[in-house]
This record gives C-alpha cells, sequence and structure tokens, in this order.
C-alpha cells in the first residue's frame, strides 16, 4: 500500500525510527519489529524478586480471586454446613 | 469463477474517511500489525504477510453497512474483528484489506426487567456487562477462559462455550436474536421466529444458529438481545484428588449424572496436567505424588439448592475414593478459572522455562472415547516434543459440553506449550503436522474438531469437510448465496471453494 495514497498517518505521532536504530533497554529484544522480554530471561530460575514483591503480588492476587467469587455469586459455601461462614 | 480483489485504494480510503472521519480509519503499520494477531500460535516470520491494508473503527449500524457495502462494491476483502482472543484464525485476515475493529460498538441499550432480556451494541466485554447489569439483580452466565478479556460479538462469532455451561448453556443458549449486517450490506434480524424476544419457536428454519460460529464469514453482528438469569445467590466448588486417571475418569460418571440443576460443570485433570501444574512457581498442588488426577466441580444458584447440591457432590466424592483437596484450593482455584489466557505465565516447561505462548486443542469427544482420545493425543504430542524443544506437553483437561446437563460429549483440551519466540518455518510445520494428527484421532473417535474455538487454522480445517460431510457442502451453497463476492472474511473454513469452477 502506497503512502502516497494516504499522505501523513493521521493523528499518529510521527514515524519511529528503524528498530536498528534504537536502544532497547535491557532484557527488551525486538523480534520483527515487536518488542518482547528477553526469551534468555525466561530460563532464568528461580526468579529473583523482593520480598516487597513477593508481597505485592501474592496481596494482588488473593485480591483478584475474591474479587472473582464475588462477582460471580453473593457467597461462597464451606464444604460442610458446620464450616465457618454457614 | 476465480475470486479477485482490489487492493485498498485512494478512492476506498476517502469514502471509508467520509463514513468515518480520519480518527477511525486506521493506517499505521503498528494499527494494522496487531490487528494481524491473535492468541493461538502465531507465526511471527510471516507476520507481514498476515496484516490487514487498513483497519476501521465503526461505531454505529449505520457505518458498518455503509463500510461492508462499499466493501462489497468495490470487491475488497472485509474482516470482522472483535476481542480478537480466540484461539483460531477468524478475527484476522488472509486476504488483507479491511479489518472491521468493532470494539467501540460496546454500548448496553436496553436492560429489560420485566421479560429479562439485555440487549446491546455485541462488542461489550461480558466482565463489563455484569458490572453493569448486577444493580438489577441479574447476570449474563456466558464464562469463557477469557472472560475478562473477550467481548459477546466474538463469542457470535465463535459460537464459543462456557465453564458453566452445563448449568447455564452456552452462547448459542443465550443469545435470543442479533441484527446482522450482511456481506451485501443488507441488515437482518434473526432470533427465534419473528420476535426480538422469543425464546423458541417453531414458525419457519432455526436461522439464528447459522449466525454463531460462522468465523465472521457471514457478517457482522451490530445488535443482540441476550437471556438474563437471576444472580446467583451461592457458588459451590470442590476438588478433589485421586491417585489414577483411571480412577478421576470414573468419578466424572457419577459427578455428571448427579441428577443436580446447579451443576455448572465437570472437569478432569489428568496426571500430565497435575505434573505440569507441579511445576508452577506458585506452587499450585502441595499435594503429594500419589495424587495423579484431579476431578473439580462447581455449583451456581439459590443458596437453599447449593447447599443441597454440596451435600451430595461432597458425598459423590466420598464415594468414588476421592480426597477432597481443601477449601483454600478449591475455592481459589476454582476462582483461578480465567488464568488460562496466562497459562504459559505460571507453570514451567521441562527445561524450567517460562514460555511466553500456548495454544490448547479443545475437541468434543463423548464420554466413552475420553480414554482413546487421551492416550492418541498424549502419543502424538510427546512424538513431535521429542523433535523440537520449542513444544512442550502441558497435560489435559476435560470439561462437561452438554447444555444444561453434565452427560454426554466434553470438551477434550490438550495444552501444548510454545516458545512461539522460536518458532520457525520448520516448527510451524511441525506444529501444522502436529495438530493435524491431533485432528484426525478425534475423528477417528467419532469425535467433533473443535467445541470452542472453530476450526479455521491451518492442520485442522483440511479436515472439515471430512468432519462435516454434505453439511460442508450445505455450507458452500449458503456462503455463496449470501456473499455473493466473498468479501467477508474470503480464505476461511476453505469456503473459496464455494466461488470455484462447480462449486457452491
Amino acid at each position: 500500500m502506497p503512502d502516497e495514497d494516504y499522505g501523513e498517518p493521521r493523528g499518529t505521532a510521527p514515524p519511529a525510527p528503524p528498530a536498528d536504530e534504537r536502544d532497547l533497554p535491557p532484557g527488551v529484544v525486538d523480534n520483527n519489529g515487536h518488542y518482547e522480554v528477553d526469551p534468555a530471561l525466561m530460563s532464568v530460575y528461580p526468579q529473583f524478586a523482593t520480598d516487597f514483591e513477593v508481597d505485592r503480588i501474592v496481596t494482588g492476587r488473593l485480591e483478584y480471586l475474591y474479587w472473582v467469587q464475588r462477582h460471580f455469586a453473593d457467597r461462597v459455601l464451606p464444604p460442610h454446613p458446620e464450616g465457618p461462614g454457614s | 469463477m476465480t475470486m479477485t480483489y482490489e487492493g485498498v485504494n485512494r478512492q476506498a480510503v476517502a469514502e471509508l474517511v467520509d463514513i468515518l472521519g480520519p480518527e477511525r480509519v486506521v493506517v499505521t503499520p503498528q494499527g494494522r500489525l496487531i490487528r494481524a494477531m491473535v492468541p493461538a500460535p502465531f507465526p511471527f516470520h510471516r507476520w507481514a504477510d498476515e496484516a490487514p491494508e487498513l483497519a476501521v473503527l465503526p461505531e454505529t449500524t449505520e457505518e458498518v453497512v455503509a463500510i461492508v457495502k462499499l466493501a462489497n462494491r468495490l470487491r475488497i476483502p472485509i474482516v470482522p474483528r472483535a476481542g480478537a482472543t480466540g484461539l483460531n484464525d477468524g478475527a484476522k485476515p488472509n486476504r488483507g484489506g479491511i479489518v472491521v475493529d468493532t470494539k467501540r460498538m460496546n454500548k448496553v441499550l436496553e436492560v429489560d426487567t420485566t421479560d429479562w432480556t439485555v440487549t446491546i451494541q455485541p462488542s461489550i466485554n461480558m466482565l463489563k456487562l455484569n458490572e453493569y447489569l448486577a444493580p438489577h439483580g441479574v447476570w449474563y452466565p456466558d464464562d469463557p477462559a477469557s472472560y475478562p478479556v473477550s467481548i459477546v460479538s466474538g463469542r457470535i462469532g465463535t459460537g464459543g462455550w462456557s465453564l458453566l455451561g452445563s448449568r447455564y448453556g452456552h452462547v448459542r443458549d443465550n443469545v435470543i436474536s442479533m441484527e446482522v449486517v450482511l456481506p451485501t450490506g443488507d441488515l437482518l434480524e434473526v432470533g427465534q421466529g419473528g420476535g426480538r424476544k422469543i425464546r423458541h419457536s417453531s414458525t419457519g428454519y432455526r436461522l439464528k444458529d447459522l449466525f454463531l460460529g460462522h468465523q465472521g464469514t457471514l457478517g457482522i453482528a451490530t445488535q443482540a438481545t441476550l437471556e438474563l438469569y437471576p444472580r446467583p445467590e451461592a457458588e459451590f466448588p470442590a476438588f478433589f484428588g485421586y491417585e489414577s486417571f483411571e480412577a478421576g475418569y470414573r468419578a466424572m460418571q457419577p459427578f455428571c449424572r448427579s441428577n443436580l440443576a446447579t451443576l455448572a460443570g465437570v472437569i478432569l485433570f489428568d496426571e500430565r496436567k497435575v505434573q505440569y501444574l507441579r511445576r508452577d512457581d506458585e506452587a499450585y498442588i502441595p499435594e503429594p505424588e500419589s495424587l495423579q488426577s484431579i476431578v473439580a466441580v462447581a455449583a451456581y444458584g439459590s443458596e437453599g439448592e447449593v447447599a443441597a447440591a454440596r451435600d451430595r457432590l461432597m458425598r459423590i466424592g466420598a464415594e468414588t475414593g476421592g480426597r477432597y483437596l481443601g477449601e483454600e484450593l478449591s475455592e481459589l482455584d476454582w476462582a483461578s478459572r480465567h488464568d488460562r489466557y496466562a497459562t504459559p505465565l505460571h507453570g514451567r516447561s521441562r527445561d524450567r522455562a517460562v514460555h511466553m505462548s500456548w495454544h490448547c486443542e479443545d475437541a468434543a469427544i463423548t464420554y466413552s472415547q475420553l480414554p482413546f482420545v487421551k492416550r492418541r493425543w498424549h502419543e502424538i504430542a510427546d512424538r513431535y516434543i521429542a523433535e523440537h524443544e520449542v513444544f512442550d506437553n502441558w497435560g489435559m483437561f476435560f470439561y462437561t459440553n452438554n447444555a444444561y446437563k453434565g452427560w454426554g460429549d466434553f470438551l477434550v483440551e490438550i495444552d501444548i506449550g510454545i516458545w512461539e519466540q522460536r518458532l520457525d518455518e520448520a516448527s510451524w510445520r511441525a506444529w501444522t503436522d502436529m495438530k493435524r494428527e491431533i485432528t484426525q484421532a478425534s475423528l477417528d473417535a467419532g469425535g467433533s474438531i473443535s467445541a470452542c474455538h472453530g476450526a479455521t487454522r491451518e492442520g485442522e480445517v483440511e479436515l472439515v469437510p471430512a468432519e462435516l460431510g454434505g453439511q460442508f457442502d450445505l455450507m458452500l451453497k449458503l456462503k455463496r448465496m449470501l456473499d455473493p463476492n466473498n468479501i467477508m472474511n474470503p480464505g476461511k473454513y476453505l469456503l473459496d471453494r464455494a466461488y470455484e469452477d462447480g462449486g457452491g
């Protein structure tokens, strides 16, 4: 599709320079013009995380899961009638 | 007759700008390339070949009609795209052309609290729709794994399956009627008979189903009227562990036949799935090695009904030799059912890498054939994985598939981890060959290729005529009748054959 058919792109930033002219931050790779986490980092085990990050992730995760339950039903029943919350 | 297409030329762009304004005609490389992608395994090395020539962002039915009429007149391929979260290829172009990105058509038009329907512009996300509906005490229960991210019109286009289908039905059961822009630009109201809010009619043909699961080949839904249900008072999920796949498989039957109207779904995990989950950094299943299979169940409804269902399900679990895995695991793992779209970020592969993509096959298979399919699929997957390190076997799930009942057939899923970034032409070939063998095994078992995603991808679509037989010939005739110029998502489902000499 030749550019002369369209003129300048509308409502967007000026065209970015070619990928090989840009400085990519560490851990980012250019995959056919698509920026991704360097696959090599995905093989690091265990991944390093600070206690703060672990707490943040676990807390956020639990908040999300309890939100899902409230989203789908008013309450979740325990496994036995005498259980807490029944 | 072989169809030839025109590219998107200056005239087409000018007319589209007249219809939509310049802000809603996307011509930038980024805007085009991103609309070539779907979450299914994606061949980055072919990315540029799969991009549309431009994308448009309509907001009204009238705009969609004008766009489709233009495309039909100028013979430009047109591809409807909703959330693009599907694990098939419906939302990306095979022939360039115009992608109609419908995500701005997301308004709630009417909540009818008397006849219990909601009428929407269908490109609204189900989660957002249910937040809107919650104050009315009602909900729309379509619950795919992609629930937080997919949108209703995409679910219509794929005719999708719901995790809660055994209680609330699937998409086909909960879309009451639709307004569809046909490939010629004509507008069709289609439902059960003629009434927009009628749930069952015996007048005429059942045409609504024709516009559910067509993968964007027959039209663009611009309005939909959906079923509403009372919001559940209570939920009860329970996970039971078994010491072998066979024990879990046998236990499914009494759960599925429990005669509980509130039973929303039963899911069996095989031993490979359990092994995979044990690799999870989050210690997903801190259970002894003797646990080799899991059966998960969930019930929804009024509190009294769900309490009674709970008692029966717990009894069945004990009677089948299952070990209840605890309240925390049952509740939270059930709540994480939508994490399927983050699966690659949870488990680690054999070499402890976090693969960044995955794919799951989703055949519909009868209960009696599940052991055969499980054995064959694993044999096939393991053979390819031995030769290609970009793949990994993440095990299998078996989900209840029958609407409003737990028995009969099951959605069978094998998850294949894929290092998508490392896919090249050779491994892409291997992937499609693997997929083809898996698909053939499903047909050998008397099953259907897809229970949820559709079957338009290379490696499966070649076998669609074999599955459908004479139904496929009728599909060709219908396609040619409704889309005389083959402009609506051409190249999908082998429907181009309708336009070959003697076709259709």
